[in-house]
């Protein structure tokens, strides 16, 4: 199993969308980060306590892009990640955008 | 096909003399005034702007005396003949942090743009505590005046955390930030503000500047956005800018189709700059005409909507948009003049956050 910590892997204050909008994307964030592990191990938490701010921009590409982008799908991701927040809002809002988002 | 005869072609000569003489004489004699007006145009000029005494966006009124002077600044800064301006701040007496951040903003671009080319001056202002803000923000130093007060003391100045940045490179901000809204209980109240922080500036990288047709990226210090932040007596205020498309601008520019469908069915509504705001937290798709952008704008809205406190004030273009929970007073309006841009901001009670985590333990 993996655990990913991003307050003190990645960042306190993830913010933008994509590499060409900015530092700390949710596009780098899942290329270098979340699918190495994801590919690697059978089981990935992602733990996001001690992070200072959960955009939708951010989370929508950190982990509805998995699908989008094509590399796992809905099914496979229920059984292979766990995300960790104490505000549970912020986990479900995630694992929506994994549940509706759809493959290019 | 028959020739013009003598007396006709000598007729045609004179009349032709006659017209280059009048044209010779009239161009001679504008030549003079012109060349008279050129001279004096060619020398370069300096150009004064004088900034009302209060800098606010609250205020229709002085709202608008404030973007006269910033609109002249940047006419003049444009202007291949003028080659200094001359800022003159000694009438400011009072700042607001919207009207401050605006300004601060637009004096930034000027003097870091490659575009503007003159040299930006400017006076002291005779108001102490405007004098202490504007060397607390470093805008005197960046204008070449130096810090004439030793020791920053006014209680309204020294709590401003005052920050620009490119793109969404928040990270330098999260050490700096008021610290209630890092180490304060109530975590779903400050994660929702900053989340709401983050996203205004995820949407000003993403979402607040023209691509060029081509697809070329715009200039990087197009994306730049300001950021002011407050801890002190009963409230926290956080404030950010961009001076991108403003939102009615990346409705207008982006979500053309779904805009017009959206005005079609709302009988009587039209395009004014503060609906398009109040559209732009419903519409679902973005400028990247992908789905799944634009999902942000909602996140502004979640402290003053999902928390039900404080107050959350947006200026963008001619538009104001406020829903505060506190006076229970609602508003969303035009203005005559635009702000060329975005500025929302935040204003939530200190006790809302509840206490600081280390005090709880």
């Amino acid at each position: 199993m993996s655990l990913i910590t991003v307050s003190s892997q990645f960042s306190k204050m993830p913010c933008v969308r994509r590499r060409a909008d900015g530092p700390k994307s949710g596009e780098e964030f899942r290329e270098d980060y979340l699918l190495k592990e994801l590919r690697n191990n059978e089981k990935v938490t992602v733990d996001l306590d001690g992070v200072l701010s959960l955009g939708s921009s951010f989370l929508d590409e950190a982990f509805g892009g998995l699908v989008r982008e094509g590399y796992f799908t809905h099914e496979q991701l229920k059984s292979k990640l766990t995300i960790n927040f104490a505000l549970q809002s912020y986990v479900d809002e995630a694992w929506d955008y994994i549940k509706t988002a759809k493959r290019k | 096909m028959k020739r013009p005869s003598r007396t006709t072609m000598e007729l045609q000569r004179r009349t032709a003399h006659r017209i280059m003489l009048k044209q010779r004489r009239s161009k001679s004699v504008l030549l003079g005034h012109e060349r008279r007006d050129q001279q004096k145009r060619k020398r370069p000029t300096t150009r004064k702007i004088r900034f009302s005494g209060v800098i606010t966006l609250g205020s229709s009124s002085d709202r608008q005396l404030l973007l006269n002077s910033v609109e002249q600044m940047k006419t003049h800064a444009s202007d291949p003949l003028v080659n200094k301006i001359i800022l003159d701040f000694s009438a400011i007496k009072s700042l607001n942090s919207c009207g401050t951040l605006f300004l601060a903003a637009q004096i930034e671009r000027i003097l870091n743009s490659p575009e503007f080319s003159v040299t930006v001056e400017a006076t002291y202002p005779n108001n102490t505590i405007v004098e202490q803000m504007f060397q607390h923000m470093g805008l005197l130093e960046k204008l070449g005046l130096s810090s004439r007060i030793k020791k920053l003391d006014a209680r309204d100045v020294t709590p401003w955390l005052y920050v620009s940045g490119y793109e969404g490179d928040l990270e330098s901000v999260a050490e700096r930030l008021p610290r209630i809204l890092v180490e304060s209980t109530n975590l779903t109240l400050r994660t929702a503000l900053l989340s709401g922080m983050a996203e205004a500036v995820a949407n000003s990288s993403e979402h607040a500047y023209e691509e060029k047709s081509d697809g070329a990226m715009v200039g990087r210090e197009r994306q730049k956005w300001w950021l002011f932040a407050r801890e002190v007596d009963e409230y926290i205020l956080v404030a950010i800018c961009d001076l991108g498309l403003g939102i009615p601008g990346t409705l207008e520019a982006n979500w053309r189709e779904e805009l017009a469908a959206i005005l079609k069915t709302r009988t009587g509504m039209k395009r004014k700059d503060h609906k398009m705001i109040e559209l732009a937290f419903t519409v679902g798709k973005s400028s990247t005409n992908e789905k799944h952008r634009g999902k942000g704008l909602k996140d502004i809205l979640k402290v003053v909507k999902e928390q039900h406190v404080g107050a959350i004030s947006i200026y963008s273009n001619k538009g104001s948009f406020t829903i505060d929970n506190t006076t229970k007073v609602n508003y969303s309006g035009d203005e005559k003049s635009s702000i060329g841009g975005t500025i929302i901001q935040w204003k939530v009670p200190i006790e809302a956050f509840g206490v600081m985590i280390e005090e709880k333990s």
